[in-house]
C-alpha cells in the first residue's frame, strides 16, 4: 500500500514535470519568430541551426520570419506585436538593435553579431560570433611554428580585441607587436612596420581600420613581403590571407536555440547570457602558404574546412 | 564651237577621275584623323583610368608620396602636358606642369572609392554590397601638337599622292582614249561628212580586227550599196516622173469634165427640188379641189331634193289658191295642203341644214388649208368638222372613224397644217390601209404628256411591209404608182409635222393588223 502510494505520486510527478518542460510539445506549435538584418548565406545557416535544434528536441514550432532589409521596421513590429511569439530570434547587428530597441515582453536571442556585449539586457541574450584569439593563435603555432612574433594593427575602436589579444600571445608564448592607429592615413606605414618586425598579422574586427581599400593594400603588401596575414572569414582566405577563422554557423544556430529554449522555460528569467561559439572552422589559402614558403602539416589542412589553391 | 567625243570623253574621265580622288583623298585623310584622334583618346583614357585606378587609396589616406609617385609615372607617358587631382570638393591635392592655353586636350576621370553600409562590421566579416562615392577627379591634359602635326604631314602626303595619281590617270586614259576610240571615229566622220557631199566612192582603211574594224567594213559595204541604191533609184524616179506626168494630164481633163457634170447636177438638183416643191403644192391643191368636188357633190343631192320639194310645194299652193279663188276649197283639200306643206318646208329645211353643216365644215377645213394663220383651236371639235369634211369620200365606204379626244384640249398651233395631215392620214388609210377591207376602222386618239399633244393615228388595215416602212416618208413613193398615187401624201404630213408644226412622227405596222401613225406636237408653238 505504500508502495503503491509511492508510486502514484511518482507517476504525477513525472506527468508536471513534463508538462512544465515542454509547454508546446504535444501537438501544439511553438511561436518563434526570426528577425534577419540582410540577406547573407551564414545567416541561413543559423536558421537551420536553430529549426535542427527543436526537430532533435521534437519541439514543434512555427517560424515567422522577417528581414529588415525587405520589410519596414513599422510593419515588422506590428506583425510581431500581433502574433507576440514565444521566443523571438534575431539575425545580425541591425535586427538586434531593432530587438533590444522595440521588443520588451519576449525573450530575445541574436547571433551573429560581432560587439555582443552592449546588446545585452533583462530579456536579451545571444550567442558570440567571435573566435577567441587563443584559439586562432594555437592553430596559428602550428601551422607557423617558428613564428614568435604576433602583429597587430587597431585602433580605439578595436582596443578590446587587442586586450584579448595582449593576454592570449602572453599565454602562449608570443610577442606581440602592435600598432594603433589615429587616423587610416597611417595604415601603410603600420602595415610596412608589422611586414618588418612581426611574423604574422592578426586582422582584428575594426572597420575604421579595414575597409575593401586598406584591405587590398594590406593583402597586396603580405604577398609582396611575404607577411602571413590572419584574416577575418574565408573571404579573406579567398583573396590571400594565410588562414581565416571562422565559427561554425549551424552551431551557433543550434546555441541560439538552446538559448531561447532555456529563456522561454524560464519565463521570468532576468539573469542575462552571453553564450561563446563551441565549434570553429578556418580555411587555408595554399597559394599563399607556397608563395610565404610555409609547409602545412597535412592533420590541419583536413581539418579545414575550405582549402583554396589546391 | 564643236566639242569632240574625244574632248568630252576626256573631261568626262578626268571630271570623275578628280572627284574620286578627291573624295578618296578627303575620307583617307579623315579616316587617318578618326584613327590618331582614336588612338590619342584610348591613350589618354587608358592612362587616366589607371590612375584613377591606383591612385584610389593614396587619395582616400591623401597620401601624397603615393599621389606623387603615381601621377610622375603618367606625366612621363608622351604628349602628357600636365596631370592635376583635386578632392570631391574640387580642391587641388596634387598637380603637375601646367597645361598650355591651347593644342591641349583635357580629359576628366572620377576617383571613386566603395563606401562600406551600415552594418560595417558585418560587410568587413562577410563581405557586402559597397555603394560607390566619388573621392576625387583626375584631370589630364594631353598636348595635341604632334597629333596635329601627324595630321598635316598626313594631309600633305595624301594631297601630293591623289594628285599625282590624277594626273597620271587622266593622261593615260586621254592617250588611249584617242588611240583606240577618237581616231577610228574621226575617220568614219569624214568618210560620212564625204557620203553627205555625195562623195560616194568612199572607202575606209580596215587595220585592227576590233568593233571599229567591223564597222568600217560594214560602213564600205554600206557606201557600195548606197551607191548601187542610187542608179536604181534614179532610174526609178526618171520612169515614174514619165508616168506621173502621163496621170497628171489625164487627170486634168477628167477635172475639167467632172467639175461640168457638177455643175450640170446641181442645176438639175435645183430644177428637181423646184419641181418637187410644185408636185407637193400641186398635190395640196389636187387634194383641196378634190375635197371640193366631193363637197359639191354632196351638197347636190340635198339641194335637188330641196329644189323638188320646194317645186312640189309651190305646184301644191297653186292648186289650192286656184280652189280658193273658185271658191272649190274644201276643207279636206285644205287640210291636205297644210299637211303636204309642213312635210315639204320640213324636207326642205332639214337637207338645207344639212348642206348648210357641210359647207360650214369645209369652209373651216378649206379656208384654213389655204391660210397660214396661227390661232388657239379646240382639237376635238376640229378633228370632228375634218372628218365631216372628209364625209364625202369616206360615206361611200363602210368605213368608220372614231375619235377618242377629251373635249377641252386647245392649242396653239397652225390649224390648217394640223388639218392637212390628219385628213392626209385619213386618205391614206382610206386608199391603202383599208382597201381591201369590208368595214375597217380609224381610230384617232389624243391625249397630252409633257407639254406635248400625242396623236395616234391607227387603222386595222392590211398594214406596210418592212421592207417599205423605211421609205414611206420619202417623197414620190407610192405603192400605186399606176393607180394614180402621187407618194407625196405622207411625204407631205412628215414635212408638215417636223416643219409647220415643229413635232415628230413615227410609223409602226404590222402587215395585215395595221398600221399606227403616232405624231408629237407641241401645245403651244413658239413663233419662228
Amino acid at each position: 500500500m505504500k508502495n503503491q502510494k509511492y508510486i502514484t505520486f511518482l507517476l504525477l510527478f513525472i506527468i508536471l514535470t513534463i508538462s512544465l518542460s515542454t509547454p508546446y510539445a504535444s501537438g501544439e506549435s511553438l511561436p518563434v519568430t526570426l528577425i534577419y538584418s540582410s540577406n547573407r548565406t551564414p545567416y541561413t545557416l543559423i536558421e537551420n541551426g536553430i529549426r535542427r535544434f527543436f526537430t532533435d528536441k521534437s519541439i514543434d514550432i512555427s517560424i515567422s520570419s522577417y528581414n529588415l532589409k525587405k520589410q519596414s521596421p513599422d510593419v515588422i513590429y506590428r506583425k510581431i506585436e500581433t502574433n507576440a511569439p514565444k521566443i523571438l530570434f534575431t539575425i545580425g547587428t541591425r535586427a538586434t538593435r531593432f530587438a533590444v530597441k522595440k521588443i520588451k515582453n519576449s525573450p530575445v536571442v541574436f547571433s551573429m553579431v560581432l560587439d555582443p556585449e552592449k546588446f545585452l539586457g533583462p530579456n536579451v541574450s545571444g550567442v558570440s560570433l567571435n573566435v577567441p584569439t587563443e584559439m586562432k593563435l594555437e592553430i596559428v603555432k602550428e601551422i607557423i611554428p617558428q613564428a614568435k612574433k604576433a602583429g597587430i594593427i587597431y585602433s580605439q575602436k578595436s582596443l578590446p580585441y587587442y586586450q584579448e589579444t595582449t593576454e592570449a600571445c602572453k599565454k602562449l608564448d608570443f610577442e606581440l607587436i602592435s600598432i594603433k592607429l589615429e587616423d587610416k592615413s597611417e595604415f601603410p606605414d603600420a602595415v610596412n612596420e608589422i611586414s618588418v618586425k612581426a611574423d604574422f598579422l592578426l586582422m582584428v574586427m575594426d572597420s575604421t581600420i579595414y575597409f575593401s581599400q586598406s584591405i587590398k593594400y594590406l593583402l597586396t603588401e603580405s604577398l609582396r613581403h611575404k607577411l602571413p596575414v590572419i584574416g577575418l572569414s574565408s573571404l579573406y582566405t579567398k583573396a590571400g590571407a594565410l588562414i581565416s577563422f571562422e565559427s561554425d554557423y549551424n552551431n551557433i544556430g543550434r546555441q541560439a536555440g538552446e538559448l531561447g529554449l532555456m529563456k522561454f522555460k524560464g519565463h521570468t528569467s532576468g539573469r542575462s547570457s552571453l553564450v561563446k561559439p563551441q565549434k570553429i572552422t578556418f580555411s587555408l589559402n595554399m597559394i599563399t602558404a607556397d608563395r610565404m614558403n610555409i609547409t602545412i602539416p597535412s592533420e590541419i589542412i583536413n581539418k579545414a574546412s575550405e582549402t583554396f589553391g589546391k | 564651237m564643236r566639242i569632240g567625243i574625244d574632248k568630252k570623253f576626256g573631261i568626262l574621265t578626268i571630271s570623275i577621275i578628280i572627284v574620286l580622288g578627291l573624295t578618296l583623298g578627303h575620307y583617307m585623310n579623315h579616316h587617318q584623323a578618326l584613327l590618331l584622334r582614336g588612338e590619342l583618346e584610348d591613350r589618354a583614357n587608358l592612362l587616366i583610368k589607371n590612375l584613377a585606378y591606383n591612385v584610389e587609396y593614396p587619395v582616400l589616406i591623401n597620401d601624397q608620396e603615393n599621389i606623387a609617385r603615381l601621377v610622375e609615372g603618367v606625366m612621363s607617358q608622351r604628349d602628357v602636358e600636365s596631370c592635376r587631382i583635386t578632392d570631391k570638393r574640387s580642391k587641388i591635392i596634387y598637380q603637375s606642369g601646367l597645361p598650355a592655353p591651347e593644342g591641349v586636350r583635357e580629359f576628366v576621370w572620377s576617383v571613386i572609392t566603395e563606401k562600406n553600409s551600415d552594418e560595417m562590421e558585418e560587410d568587413l566579416m562577410f563581405g557586402g554590397e559597397p555603394e560607390k562615392e566619388e573621392i576625387g577627379k583626375i584631370h589630364l591634359f594631353i598636348s595635341t601638337s604632334s597629333l596635329d602635326r601627324e595630321l598635316s604631314d598626313g594631309r600633305k602626303t595624301i594631297i601630293q599622292v591623289v594628285i599625282g595619281a590624277i594626273l597620271a590617270t587622266s593622261l593615260l586614259s586621254s592617250i588611249l582614249f584617242r588611240l583606240l576610240v577618237s581616231r577610228p571615229v574621226n575617220r568614219l566622220v569624214r568618210a560620212t561628212e564625204k557620203i553627205a557631199k555625195g562623195e560616194l566612192n568612199v572607202n575606209i582603211p580596215v587595220n585592227t580586227n576590233d568593233e571599229f574594224a567591223i564597222l568600217s567594213n560594214s560602213f564600205n559595204m554600206m557606201t557600195g550599196e548606197l551607191l548601187k541604191h542610187r542608179h536604181e533609184l534614179e532610174e526609178l524616179v526618171k520612169k515614174r516622173t514619165e508616168e506621173l506626168e502621163k496621170v497628171n494630164e489625164q487627170l486634168s481633163v477628167e477635172l475639167s469634165e467632172r467639175r461640168k457634170t457638177e455643175n450640170a447636177l446641181r442645176e438639175a438638183n435645183k430644177e428637181l427640188r423646184k419641181s418637187q416643191e410644185q408636185l407637193v403644192q400641186s398635190e395640196k391643191m389636187a387634194s383641196l379641189g378634190q375635197l371640193v368636188a366631193g363637197v359639191a357633190h354632196e351638197i347636190n343631192t340635198p339641194i335637188g331634193i330641196g329644189v323638188t320639194a320646194a317645186s312640189h310645194l309651190m305646184k301644191t299652193t297653186t292648186e289650192i289658191k286656184t280652189s280658193y279663188e273658185n271658191q272649190q276649197m274644201t276643207k279636206s283639200s285644205l287640210e291636205s295642203y297644210f299637211s303636204d306643206a309642213s312635210e315639204i318646208s320640213g324636207l326642205i329645211l332639214t337637207h338645207l341644214n344639212r348642206t348648210s353643216e357641210l359647207i360650214r365644215s369645209f369652209k373651216m377645213v378649206s379656208a384654213d388649208q389655204t391660210s397660214h394663220d396661227k390661232r388657239i383651236f379646240n382639237i376635238k371639235s376640229y378633228l370632228e368638222d375634218i372628218v365631216i369634211s372628209l364625209q364625202p369620200k369616206t360615206k361611200r365606204t363602210n368605213h368608220s372613224i372614231k375619235i377618242i379626244c377629251p373635249d377641252d384640249i386647245e392649242i396653239d398651233s397652225y390649224p390648217g397644217a394640223f388639218a392637212q395631215v390628219i385628213t392626209n392620214l385619213i386618205l391614206n388609210s382610206m386608199i391603202h390601209g383599208l382597201e381591201d377591207r369590208e368595214k375597217g376602222e380609224i381610230v384617232i386618239e389624243v391625249t397630252v404628256r409633257d407639254e406635248s399633244l400625242h396623236i395616234s393615228h391607227s387603222d386595222n388595215g392590211k398594214g406596210i411591209d418592212q421592207l417599205h416602212i423605211n421609205k414611206i416618208f420619202d417623197p414620190f413613193f407610192t405603192t400605186k404608182r399606176g393607180s394614180g398615187g402621187t407618194g407625196l401624201g405622207l411625204h407631205i404630213v412628215y414635212n408638215t409635222v417636223t416643219h409647220t408644226l415643229n413635232g415628230t412622227i413615227s410609223c409602226n405596222s404590222v402587215v395585215n393588223e395595221g398600221t399606227i401613225f403616232v405624231i408629237a406636237i407641241p401645245i403651244i408653238l413658239e413663233q419662228p
